[in-house]
């Protein structure tokens, strides 16, 4: 079973990411991080430097977002198996069954919004990254090749 | 040490760093093994540590970890060269004898009950500290590297006074902004060009229109008080996008893709500039 879902890039295009390490925020462009040609499958935090898998650099709210999907998914189908129970039971003069279904949680869609941060690029691959403009001109790392920006 | 040979530094201690921060319980010590191989073999990194550590005596098996009965925790020292030295100290040990680190880590408190989270748990509070600390100082002299390389001109124009209806500043202001007077009129001369090109090169095309609509907006926006520079990058993509599939066979193509290439190296050092 999967569950997909999508987050919408602030106006440029990009893609809010979060350090395990460090919990610090910075953002990739979307057209960048998931290429066809070009699987990531470890990034580069540009604040403290360490690598990780992708997957652990999703925000708190991407993953609270995939386990709200996840939940709504679950009540769904309780509510068609105890739906399906109460309806056979209630056939019967003797056993009747009442219940109540399980409400969803309200998921909204998942978007960007535009921030402080500022587009760097590296000059060893040409990706880009948005970080804070004060640590950028002082010392990051490029997110996919590791070199210091 | 060289610019170079302290980026390829960085970047390996990065590596086996990050290796180390996310061992699994069934790799035993091994990536903490190769941390302390290469610290140990770097004289650079060991002349970090060794000046950070100077001069302080901790016992880490009495004071670093404390024990209540149940579970150990780290007593962090308030001085950071104690700290380290106590950190290195465990460290070594862990390394030298070949513990079984999931015994070690079982020691310490975690929120999960699964392996791998476990010794994430137990590695990152004890070695956290020192990666940082050597990134941190890798870093730090990898920019005054840059900045004693940095040997470029600049031009400051010397203000005496300061005139207008709120005189919160005194004495003398120092601008360089003469950079941004001769990258704008750059700018200017780089689009009157680009569109004399593509009036000549006869292309009709749709991406024509666009490409021309985006060189309007970089014209309006440098030469606006307040340029939007959202605007200015997304102009600067479509102007890449456009120089990427323009077709050789026209005959001022290579004009159009050099004096395109040129605008947009302009256009960047005068958002840069513009800060």
């Amino acid at each position: 079973m999967d569950l997909e879902f999508s987050i919408e890039g602030d106006s440029e295009g990009y893609v809010q990411f979060e350090c395990p390490y460090c919990e610090s925020e910075f953002r990739l462009m979307a057209g960048e991080i998931q290429n066809e040609e070009e699987y990531y499958h470890e990034i580069f935090c540009p604040y403290c430097g360490l690598a990780d898998e992708v997957s652990n650099f999703y925000t708190r709210e991407a993953i609270e977002h995939a386990k709200e999907l996840a939940m709504n998914y679950m009540y769904e189908e309780l509510n068609k198996a105890f739906g399906g129970i109460a309806k056979k039971m209630n056939k019967s003069k003797l056993i009747k069954m009442k219940w109540k279904p399980l409400k969803k949680i309200n998921v909204q869609e998942m978007r960007t919004e535009d921030s402080v941060e500022d587009e760097f690029e590296c000059t060893s691959c040409n990706k880009h990254v948005k970080v804070l403009y004060c640590a950028g001109k002082s010392n990051v790392f490029c997110s996919y090749c590791g070199v210091d920006i | 040490m060289e610019l170079s040979d302290l980026r390829k530094t960085s970047m390996e201690f990065r590596r086996l760093s990050s290796n180390a921060l996310r061992a699994k319980y069934d790799e035993g010590n091994l990536h903490l093994m190769r941390l302390r191989h290469y610290i140990e073999g770097c004289e650079y990194i060991q002349g970090i540590i060794e000046d950070e550590i100077q001069g302080t005596e901790i016992d880490y098996k009495s004071e670093f970890i404390i024990s209540d009965g149940g579970w150990n925790y780290f007593n962090y020292p308030v001085d950071h060269g104690t700290h380290m030295k106590a950190v290195l100290d465990y460290f070594y040990e862990l390394t030298e004898q070949d513990r079984d680190i999931r015994g070690e880590a079982r020691k310490y408190r975690c929120s999960s009950n699964q392996w791998n989270d476990i010794v994430r748990n137990f590695v990152e509070k004890l070695i956290k500290p020192l990666v940082d600390f050597i990134t941190d100082r890798i870093s730090m002299d990898i920019m005054t590297k840059e900045q004693r390389n940095n040997t470029g001109t600049n031009i400051n124009q010397y203000i005496d006074k300061n005139y207008g209806t709120a005189n919160i500043a005194s004495g003398n202001i120092n601008s360089s902004n003469e950079y941004i007077i001769n990258e704008v009129e750059r700018i200017n001369e780089l689009v009157s060009s680009l569109k004399v090109s593509v009036e000549e090169s006869g292309c009709k095309d749709a991406s024509v229109e666009e490409f021309l609509d985006d060189l309007d907006t970089i014209t309006e926006n440098v030469n606006a008080s307040e340029p939007k520079m959202v605007k200015i990058k997304k102009a600067l993509r479509g102007i890449g996008s456009f120089i990427k599939n323009l077709p050789t066979a026209i005959k001022t193509s290579q004009l159009i893709i050099t004096n395109s290439e040129e605008l947009i190296e302009v256009a960047r050092k005068f958002m840069e500039n513009f800060r």
